[in-house]
């Protein structure tokens, strides 16, 4: 992680007249490096990528591609750069072929035997008119295209949204792939689990603001494990411990109950339990997706719930 | 069958005229107001009796017989007979283009926008949306009937009669009903709003045509054309009530049509299903080339329309003459000084006022090529672009480029097309160079006019439209300055109001110098003001 990194936004801001877009953003991408952008609608993924992009100017803050001005060097820039937007819409009366060889051409890239593997992994008819194609097949022309490219860094703003399980698999697979080629990826959504399976780091961002970024692992030590137990001795002390959160018991037995633990305090509240002699305990793995609900709604009740049984 | 049809169909209409009533109620006013608005004030516009005959002579001239249509002769010019003659052809052809745009945004507009889809998996009628795509425009235009026959009885102008008025009233209503229903066919034919609208908007410019090139020539075969109808009747003197017939029942017999398209297709599709195209395409590489290939039907319309409409005005040239010989009011009206010059010095000063038709024809397929640069950015294709090595100057220069050259060579066919009419008809033709100077100086106009878009695109795209009312603006200005006697100072807002007189004198290049000058830095300014604001999609 001494290189350079790709892809460097610090304290971004943006304004559209008195709306204030984006507040205080900031992101790296390196090389070899996947980077999920998480966020709920409207929350600023879009924004930020067209700032990234050179489409919107900063108001603040920095953004720099390749150590470039993202704004001043747009055209150098995405010279080694492909992007697919979150809504594709393509000129009605080209076909398919024609649009991706378009879009190739225009970042100076050939068409070569993988477009074509990809066309038929992806099961496209070129030959169709882009007015005809659902909005899942205008998105693969879009991905197509990109992904049939040579350049360092990938953009994808929410790339599966239209796509079905079995394509969103083959994207899945050629963004490892491209990992694997030390290429830096930015990859937007709105679903985890989606960028769970393909990124190494995650930033999510909410009304405007960065909240939280870092590797998934370290994510996964913010979270809390999720205990079901039952045992011999009572349970109900266990509630006053500390790091044990939404203690409940089961059936109103006191040998049955099930909580959350923090990360930290797990070995501590294990050995109570211990104590109390297990007749059976199941542990739950850290569930990314309870913390990132908590983020999106700020709302709902700040503790993780520990309902994993079903 | 009946419910399955038609279920809804009166919820769908009250749905459609509450998203609708601001833009039905603008055509309305603007309909309702012109026709009775000028009905109130014809009589104190021309109050004396020199003043109507050089109005009379004007209307007679080839012209305005072109633009306005046959002018009835032999008949008693009363202001009522006036004012059937002035407006009902042109009137029509607003209430033509109101209806059609009604029509398909309330159908096709409808389903391309998904709200079809969402509504008949509920329970609506297959052809509800059709039925109350119809029902607006039956509306809409029987409400102007009503609106325009009740002010126009109230008006009585003189020479008016009863009978009169309310065909008067009917025959534009009729008429918009046609093109309404023309609109629901073709929404129904093919997939996309686009394409139905461009088909119908052809369909109503070629009756537009064949009636202008009729009514020049030979008026009393005017029937090939439901624009012909209209004059056909003959409103406040013959008040031949069959014209109306003809309209209503074309209008039934193209709605049937409708309706068999709409029961035959699938939804989402047209009649006409899209063709697969080829997987490869030679030309397309950049911006300039997806431009030129998505614009390629409007290209060679905009360019043979172009052509044709010269060529119809150039093959009249032959009877100006004869004409002028036999009425001095017109002599006087078009400006020429005596009829001792050249034979041709008439024919000269006419083609001062021709240019105007043909320049502002090149000047709004221009602007609507300009205005793309906000459009398409709406329909996603800039952001493709912008995220491509391409540069913002670059990707500004070539719409607007782009826009530029075509309006040159749309005013590059009129013109072509006039002098090829005036070689046609003429024994000694107008030499060429006049043709060349209307060309060179009207050239600079749509150069103007770009480079002011261009600023507008760059700083104020929500504007963008306004150049358009104001090119239509322009267009009566120069057009009626003489039924007007607008004064030169008028005139001049408007570019080519600088060079009225052109081609019969010579161009005057300290004027167009200006022009150029004003306009390159116009271009500049835009392309800075470009290059620094946020590309904004959606």
């Amino acid at each position: 992680m001494t290189a350079q990194p790709i892809l460097q936004v610090t304290h971004l801001r943006k304004n559209f007249g008195k709306f204030t877009a984006l507040s205080d953003v900031s992101l790296q991408v390196n090389p070899g490096e996947v980077v999920g952008f998480i966020g709920p609608n409207g929350a600023g993924k879009s924004t930020t990528i067209r700032t990234i992009l050179g489409m919107l100017k900063a108001d603040g803050g920095s953004v720099t591609v390749f150590g470039q001005d993202a704004w001043q060097d747009a055209v150098n820039i995405h010279e080694r750069l492909a992007y697919v937007p979150g809504d594709v819409y393509l000129w009605p009366n080209f076909t398919g072929g024609q649009t991706i060889d378009l879009l190739l051409k225009m970042s100076g890239q050939q068409h070569t035997p993988r477009t074509d593997a990809l066309i038929q992994a992806f099961d496209l008819d070129p030959a169709k008119k882009n007015s005809t194609y659902s909005k899942g097949n205008r998105q693969k022309v879009a991905l197509i295209a990109s992904l049939s490219s040579d350049v360092d860094f990938y953009i994808f703003d929410e790339p599966t949204s239209g796509l079905d399980p079995l394509n969103e698999n083959i994207f899945q697979q050629e963004v490892a792939r491209l990992k694997a080629a030390g290429k830096a990826i930015l990859l937007s959504s709105h679903i985890l689990s989606e960028v769970e399976k393909m990124g190494d780091t995650i930033a999510i961002i909410r009304q405007g603001k960065i909240i939280e970024a870092g590797s998934l692992t370290q994510m996964r030590h913010l979270t809390r494990t999720n205990v079901t137990v039952t045992t011999q001795g009572d349970l109900a002390s266990l509630a006053k411990l500390t790091g044990v959160h939404n203690f409940h018991l089961i059936d109103h037995q006191t040998t049955r109950a099930t909580f959350a633990v923090d990360s930290e305090a797990l070995s501590l509240v294990l050995q109570a339990v211990a104590a109390l002699t297990v007749t059976n305990l199941q542990i739950a793995p850290p569930a990314l997706e309870d913390l990132f609900m908590r983020y999106y709604d700020q709302a709902a009740d700040p503790e993780v719930t520990g309902d994993v049984q079903k | 069958m009946f419910k399955n049809n038609f279920a809804q169909t009166g919820r769908l209409l009250g749905l459609n005229l509450r998203r609708d009533w601001l833009k039905l109620t603008l055509w309305l006013l603007g309909l309702v107001g012109l026709m009775v608005g000028y009905a109130a004030a014809i009589g104190t516009i021309f109050p004396d009796e020199a003043a109507r005959e050089s109005l009379i002579a004007t209307l007679k001239t080839p012209a305005m017989v072109a633009f306005l249509g046959y002018f009835p002769e032999h008949v008693a010019m009363t202001d009522a007979v006036m004012f059937s003659g002035e407006m009902l052809v042109f009137m029509s052809l607003m209430y033509g283009l109101a209806s059609l745009l009604i029509a398909i945004s309330a159908t096709r507009g409808e389903e391309e926008a998904g709200l079809v889809e969402l509504l008949q998996a509920k329970n609506v009628g297959r052809h509800a949306f059709l039925l109350a795509g119809f029902w607006e425009v039956l509306l809409f235009n029987l409400a102007t009937l009503l609106l325009v026959g009740g002010g126009l009885s109230v008006i009585h102008m003189t020479g008016a009669n009863l009978s009169g008025d309310w065909l008067t009233a009917t025959l534009p209503a009729a008429f918009g009903l046609l093109f309404g229903v023309v609109g629901l066919l073709l929404a129904q034919v093919v997939a996309e709003t686009r394409s139905a609208m461009a088909g119908s908007l052809a369909l109503l410019g070629l009756a537009y045509l064949v009636r202008m090139s009729i009514d020049v020539s030979q008026p009393s075969a005017n029937w090939w054309s439901p624009f012909g109808w209209l004059e056909r009747a003959g409103a406040y003197y013959q008040n031949n009530w069959w014209p109306l017939g003809l309209l209503v029942l074309s209008s039934v017999v193209l709605f049937a049509g409708a309706f068999w398209a709409s029961d035959a297709r699938d939804l989402g599709a047209g009649l006409v299903a899209v063709r697969n195209g080829r997987v490869k395409s030679r030309l397309l590489r950049g911006p300039l080339t997806a431009l030129i290939k998505t614009d390629t039907r409007s290209f060679w319309s905009w360019l043979i329309g172009a052509l044709i409409i010269g060529l119809m005005y150039g093959s009249i040239f032959n009877t100006l003459a004869d004409m002028i010989d036999s009425n001095p009011m017109i002599k006087q009206i078009l400006g020429s000084q005596t009829r001792q010059q050249a034979g041709n010095q008439v024919v000269i000063t006419f083609m001062a006022t021709l240019s105007i038709v043909l320049v502002t024809i090149a000047v709004i397929r221009a602007l609507f090529l300009a205005n793309r640069l906000y459009g398409d950015g709406q329909l996603g294709y800039i952001e493709l672009f912008a995220a491509k090595p391409i540069g913002r100057i670059r990707l500004g220069a070539t719409y607007v480029g782009y826009a530029l050259i075509n309006g040159w060579l749309t005013l590059g066919a009129g013109v072509f097309g006039l002098y090829l009419g005036n070689v046609a008809v003429l024994p000694q033709p107008v030499a060429a160079k006049y043709f060349w100077r209307m060309f060179i100086a009207n050239s600079v106009a749509v150069l103007a006019f770009v480079a002011v878009a261009a600023v507008l695109l760059a700083f104020a795209p929500k504007w963008r439209h306004l150049l358009l009312a104001y090119a239509g603006i322009g267009f009566v200005l120069m057009y009626f300055r003489n039924i007007f006697q607008l004064s030169d100072q008028v005139v001049k807002i408007v570019p080519y109001g600088w060079f009225k007189n052109i081609p019969q004198q010579s161009l005057d290049w300290s004027v167009l110098g200006v022009m150029i000058g004003l306009s390159v830095v116009l271009l500049i300014i835009a392309g800075w003001g470009y290059h620094r604001r946020d590309q904004i999609f959606n």
